[in-house]
């Protein structure tokens, strides 16, 4: 019984040291900047779409607007444990997401930073990826989509919404 | 006995901290904004001519002369005409109301960029406009072969106005002369 006694302070002082280095962190999402379609003069239905690298189409009765603010991809930045897969999940995996009354539809994304990069994809159905072995790197979310203008009277302003990006530990 | 069932509580709790992240739904979010500016077209309205007027032609059918109805510094007429002429009616600027986005650079091509239109008259009876000019607000005036530029008065429109030298000659039929200046607008 004495032995017994003797032994279990070991035990426990070997658990309580081998544990703490397996606590993984949750992953992290941050934003760095948000997705702009710019700024258009409107003269009928038309798109504007915004690709992974910020470049901008037009069609229809939507121009660029050069002397406003310019087009530029969303930006988020996941972080936690190194090497552990995640998905990256963009408007709840759907690929639209609404923007005042409009709606973005074609929402695509590009993953840098991870172990394998991902090129510019349709965002439907999030994508997955792991992220870098090395300790505090994050994987690098760029996000575009395709912004469908009704040809319906347009009010001069700036129309506002919000794109979810969520990441989630496979 | 009682030291032991705390040691084993101790030990579970600590086994419990050696879960891989994996077993566990570890997830997180966040909202991007986005964002779109609309801004509005640009309009060309409110027209007004550009006129001579009535003129009485030269006498002489071998006498060319001219009416200038052109723009001076500050956008503002410089009607001149020639001792031949006689000016029976008002010369005018022709003027158009550009609306667009407040304070926003345009440009302005007038006449296609030519410096020359010859209005038509009677009986297939052309008369020319030369050395067309154009300005904005109170700027200065341009000839029609280069671009005007400016920017959208801070109310959202600024006043285009356009001059120009008419050729009469003494053998202009007697009559009516017209012609379309075109012009166009732009942001830069």
């Amino acid at each position: 019984m004495p032995r017994f006694l003797t032994r279990l302070p070991v035990l426990l002082a070997s658990a309580l040291l081998w544990a703490a280095p397996s606590l993984a962190a949750d992953p992290d999402v941050v934003l760095d900047q948000g997705l702009s379609f710019g700024s258009v003069v409107h003269s009928g239905a038309g798109t504007v779409t915004v690709d992974t690298d910020g470049r901008a189409a037009y069609s229809g009765g939507v121009e660029p607007f050069r002397q406003g603010p310019m087009p530029r991809e969303g930006r988020a930045v996941v972080g936690g444990d190194p090497g552990q897969a995640v998905t990256i999940s963009v408007a709840g995996g759907g690929g639209t997401a609404a923007l005042g009354a409009w709606t973005i539809d074609g929402l695509v994304v590009a993953v840098d930073g991870v172990q394998a990069p991902v090129a510019e994809r349709s965002a439907t159905g999030g994508v997955t990826v792991s992220l870098s072995p090395i300790p505090g790197a994050v994987a690098e979310v760029r996000i575009g989509g395709r912004l469908a203008i009704p040809s319906s009277q347009v009010d001069p302003g700036t129309m506002v919404g919000t794109v979810i990006v969520e990441a989630t530990y496979e | 006995m009682n030291k032991m069932k705390r040691l084993s509580t101790l030990l579970a709790a600590s086994l419990l901290a050696t879960l891989p992240a994996g077993s566990a739904l570890a997830a997180a979010g966040i909202g991007i904004p986005a964002s779109i500016t609309i801004v509005p077209g640009l309009t060309i309205g409110s027209t007004t001519p550009l006129a001579a007027g009535s003129i009485s032609k030269p006498a002489n059918s071998s006498t060319t002369d001219y009416l200038t109805v052109g723009i001076a510094d500050g956008c503002v007429p410089d009607i001149s005409a020639g001792a031949s002429l006689s000016i029976l009616g008002t010369p005018t600027l022709g003027s158009a109301t550009i609306t667009g986005t407040p304070n926003a650079a345009i440009t302005v091509t007038t006449n296609s960029n030519s410096s020359t239109k010859n209005l038509a008259g009677p009986s297939a009876m052309a008369m020319e406009i030369n050395l067309l000019e154009a300005c904005l607000d109170a700027g200065t005036p341009v000839d029609a072969g280069v671009n005007l530029t400016g920017t959208i008065g801070a109310g959202g429109s600024s006043t285009l106005k356009i001059g120009g030298k008419f050729t009469i000659t003494g053998t202009h039929l007697d009559g009516t002369y017209s012609g379309s200046i075109m012009v166009m607008v732009e942001y830069e």
